[in-house]
C-alpha cells in the first residue's frame, strides 16, 4: 500500500534551535499511526510543517503522492489533510451550526453564486448525526460553542475534521483533559474514521494507554531526531526510547 | 416530518407579517409624518448606512478595522458624477459602474494592503483617507477640487424622475433594503462563514482550507463596493458632489456609527446610523454644548454597550430566554433524528 503522506528528510530549525532533524515518516491509508517523544521533542512543530502553518528548512512532504513542501496551508486542508489542536480552536463569537458548515464547506467546495443561491445544505446532518453518536453526548446547533464542556469541544473538533472528509487528519493530543468514558467513545471515532473512512490519523498523545492500544505504528521523536519507529510492542522494548523517557542510569555504567 | 413542516408555516407566517410591517413603516408611515427637513435629514442617513453596512462586514464578519470606506465613497461618487455629466448615462448605470469601479480599485489595494497586519493596516486605510482626499481636492481638471461638479442629474428611471426630497427617499430606502438583503443572506454564504473564520480563528481558518489572505481582499472589495454606491447615490441625491464630502472626520462618524448600532447586524448598524445622524439634530437645544454631550455618549455607549445597541439587546433578549427556559426551534444533535429521517427518505 502507498503512504498518504511521506516525510523525507524534513529540517527545521527556529534559530539555533533544532526542531526538527532529518525526519522521515510515512502514514498508510486507514493507519493510526502514533508520534511521541518527552515534552519539548518537536511533535506539535512537526504538526505544524505538516499542515503547513510553519515552513520548513528543507526537506520534502509528500500528500496523495504529491509533493506538497511548498503548498499553503489552505490548500493542503483542500487537498484533504485535517488538523486538530492542542487546546480545541472554533470560532467563538458563532454558534455551533456555523462552525460545523465551515467543515461541510471544505467537503463540498461549491462556488459562491451556487452558495448565494442556494438553500442551507443540512445532507452533512446525517454524517454529524452519526459521529455524535459515537462520540456519545448531545448538543443545539443553535448554542454557542461555550456551552459545550472542554472534553465535548474536543470531540467536537475530531467530528469537525472528519465532516471536511479528509484523507488523513492529524490530531494534536486528543486525550489530554478528557474523562476514562470521552477518551472510549474518542478512540470509538477515531477507528471509526478509520476503518469507515480509510482516514490516515497521525496522532501524538502522551497517555501510553491510548497510544499502545490504538496504534498500529509509533514514531518516537527526541530533540527533532526520530529515534526509533515500530509496531508498538517493538518500541515498548526498544532501549533507546526507555532512555528518552526515564534518562539513563549513570552510576550503573561504572 | 409533520413537525418540522409545521414549524416552517409558522416561520413563514412571521417572516411574512414582519416584512410588511416594516415596508409599512418605511413606504407608508415615515414619510407621511416627516417634515420636508426631517427626511432631507433621513436621505443622508440612509445613504450613509449603505456605506455603512460594507463597514460592519468588514468590522464585524471579517474583523478588519477599515477607515477606507470614505475613500471608496469619493471614487464611487466622483465616478457616477463624470459618468452621468460628461457621458450622459442613466444615473442607476452609473451608479452600478461606480460600485464596480470602487470594488476593482480596493480589489487591488486590498492586494498589497492586506499584507499589513491588524492595526497597520488601519493605519493604512487612514492613510488611504487622506491620499484619496488629496487627489479629490486637488485635480481640478477631473474632480472640479474645491469647487466640485454641480449638476448631477437626479434618478430617473423610463423618463420619471425623482424631482422632490420626498421621491429620493423612496429610492434610497429602496436601494437600502437591497442592500441589507444581500448582506443578510452573504453572511449564510461559504463566503460569509470564511470571513467569520478569518475574524475569530485564522489557523482555524488555514486548517478549514480558508484562503485567510484572499478572503481579506475579497471582503475589503465587497465593503468597497457598498461604498462607491453609496458615494453614487450621495451625489445623485444632492445634485453635487465636493471633496469635503469624503473627508477622514467622515470617516471617523462612520466608524461611531457602525459601532454604537452593533457590527454584527444590519438592523444594529441602522439604529446606529440614524441615532447618530438624529443625535445633533435632536441635540440642537443645547447649542456649543453638543459636542461634549455627543462625545459622552459615545463614551458611555461604548462602555456599557461594547457590542453595541443591537448586541445588547440580542444578549438581554437570550438571557431572558434562558431563564425563562425557552428554547424554541433548536435543532438537537445526537439523539439519532437525523439518522432516522435520512432512512425514511
Amino acid at each position: 500500500m502507498n503512504p498518504i503522506l511521506k516525510l523525507t528528510d524534513v529540517n527545521k530549525s527556529f534559530g539555533g534551535v533544532v526542531v526538527a532533524d532529518h525526519v522521515n515518516l510515512s502514514l498508510l491509508p486507514g493507519e493510526i499511526h502514533g508520534l511521541i517523544g518527552p515534552n519539548g521533542a518537536g511533535k506539535t512543530t512537526l504538526l505544524n510543517l505538516i499542515s503547513g502553518i510553519y515552513e520548513m528548512d528543507s526537506g520534502k512532504i509528500e500528500f496523495c503522492g504529491k509533493d506538497i513542501s511548498k503548498m499553503p496551508a489552505h490548500n493542503r486542508a483542500r487537498m484533504g489533510l485535517g488538523r486538530t489542536f492542542q487546546t480545541p480552536r472554533f470560532l467563538d463569537k458563532t454558534d455551533i451550526e456555523e462552525n460545523l458548515m465551515i467543515a461541510n464547506d471544505l467537503s463540498h467546495r461549491i462556488s459562491f453564486f451556487r452558495s448565494f443561491c442556494s438553500k442551507k445544505d443540512r445532507s452533512y446532518l446525517r454524517l454529524l448525526e452519526e459521529l455524535t453518536g459515537i462520540a456519545g453526548f448531545t448538543f443545539h446547533l443553535e448554542d454557542d460553542i461555550s456551552s459545550l464542556t472542554f472534553g465535548q469541544r474536543k470531540l467536537l473538533e475530531i467530528i469537525r475534521a472528519i465532516l471536511a472528509r479528509p484523507k488523513a487528519i492529524l490530531i494534536d493530543e486528543p486525550a489530554a483533559g478528557l474523562n476514562g468514558a470521552e477518551i472510549q467513545n474518542e478512540i470509538r471515532l477515531l477507528q471509526w474514521a478509520t476503518g469507515h473512512m480509510g482516514v490516515g490519523i497521525l496522532l501524538i498523545e502522551h497517555s501510553m494507554d491510548m497510544i499502545m492500544s490504538v496504534c498500529q505504528t509509533i514514531t518516537v521523536l527526541n530533540f527533532g531526531c526520530v529515534i526509533a519507529c515500530g509496531t508498538p510492542d517493538e518500541i515498548a522494548g526498544n532501549e533507546d526510547v526507555i532512555t528518552a523517557y526515564l534518562g539513563r542510569d549513570t552510576d550503573a555504567e561504572d | 416530518m409533520t413537525k418540522t413542516k409545521k414549524m416552517n408555516w409558522k416561520r413563514l407566517i412571521l417572516v411574512l407579517v414582519l416584512s410588511l410591517g416594516v415596508l409599512f413603516l418605511f413606504y407608508g408611515l415615515i414619510p407621511r409624518i416627516s417634515g420636508t427637513y426631517t427626511i432631507t435629514v433621513l436621505n443622508g442617513a440612509l445613504i450613509y448606512y449603505v456605506a455603512n453596512i460594507g463597514c460592519a462586514l468588514m468590522l464585524g464578519q471579517c474583523g478588519l478595522v477599515s477607515f477606507a470606506s470614505v475613500a471608496f465613497m469619493g471614487i464611487g461618487g466622483y465616478a457616477s458624477a463624470l459618468l452621468s455629466v460628461r457621458l450622459g448615462l442613466n444615473p442607476f448605470a452609473s451608479m452600478v459602474l461606480a460600485a464596480a469601479l470602487a470594488m476593482a480599485a480596493a480589489w487591488l489595494l486590498g492586494l498589497a494592503l492586506m499584507r499589513l497586519n491588524g492595526t497597520f493596516f488601519t493605519f493604512s486605510t487612514i492613510a488611504l483617507v487622506q491620499i484619496c482626499y488629496t487627489i479629490f481636492n486637488g485635480w481640478k481638471e477631473v474632480t472640479g477640487g474645491p469647487n466640485g461638479i454641480p449638476q448631477i442629474p437626479g434618478f430617473r428611471l423610463f423618463g420619471w424622475e425623482a424631482k422632490t426630497y420626498f421621491a429620493n427617499y423612496y429610492i434610497l430606502i429602496t436601494l437600502c433594503i437591497v442592500a441589507a438583503a444581500v448582506a443578510i443572506r452573504l453572511k449564510k454564504t461559504n463566503l460569509g462563514r470564511a470571513m467569520s473564520s478569518v475574524r475569530d480563528n485564522e489557523l482555524v481558518a488555514m486548517s478549514m482550507g480558508v484562503n485567510v489572505f484572499r478572503t481579506k481582499v475579497v471582503a475589503f472589495a465587497i465593503s468597497a463596493a457598498y461604498a462607491g454606491f453609496a458615494g453614487a447615490a450621495l451625489v445623485h441625491s444632492s445634485h453635487y458632489v465636493v471633496s469635503t464630502y469624503f473627508t477622514f472626520d467622515n470617516a471617523t462618524t462612520y466608524i461611531i456609527q457602525v459601532m454604537v448600532g452593533g457590527v454584527y447586524n444590519v438592523v444594529g448598524v441602522f439604529l446606529g446610523t440614524i441615532l447618530i445622524t438624529m443625535l445633533p439634530e435632536w441635540l440642537r437645544p443645547l447649542q456649543e454644548y453638543i459636542r461634549l454631550v455627543y462625545g459622552l455618549g459615545v463614551i458611555l455607549l461604548m462602555i456599557f454597550m461594547p457590542m453595541g445597541m443591537w448586541g445588547s439587546m440580542s444578549a438581554l433578549v437570550k438571557r431572558i430566554k434562558r431563564k425563562l427556559h425557552i428554547r424554541s426551534k433548536m435543532t438537537t444533535i445526537g439523539c439519532g433524528t437525523f439518522a432516522q429521517e435520512a432512512e425514511t427518505q
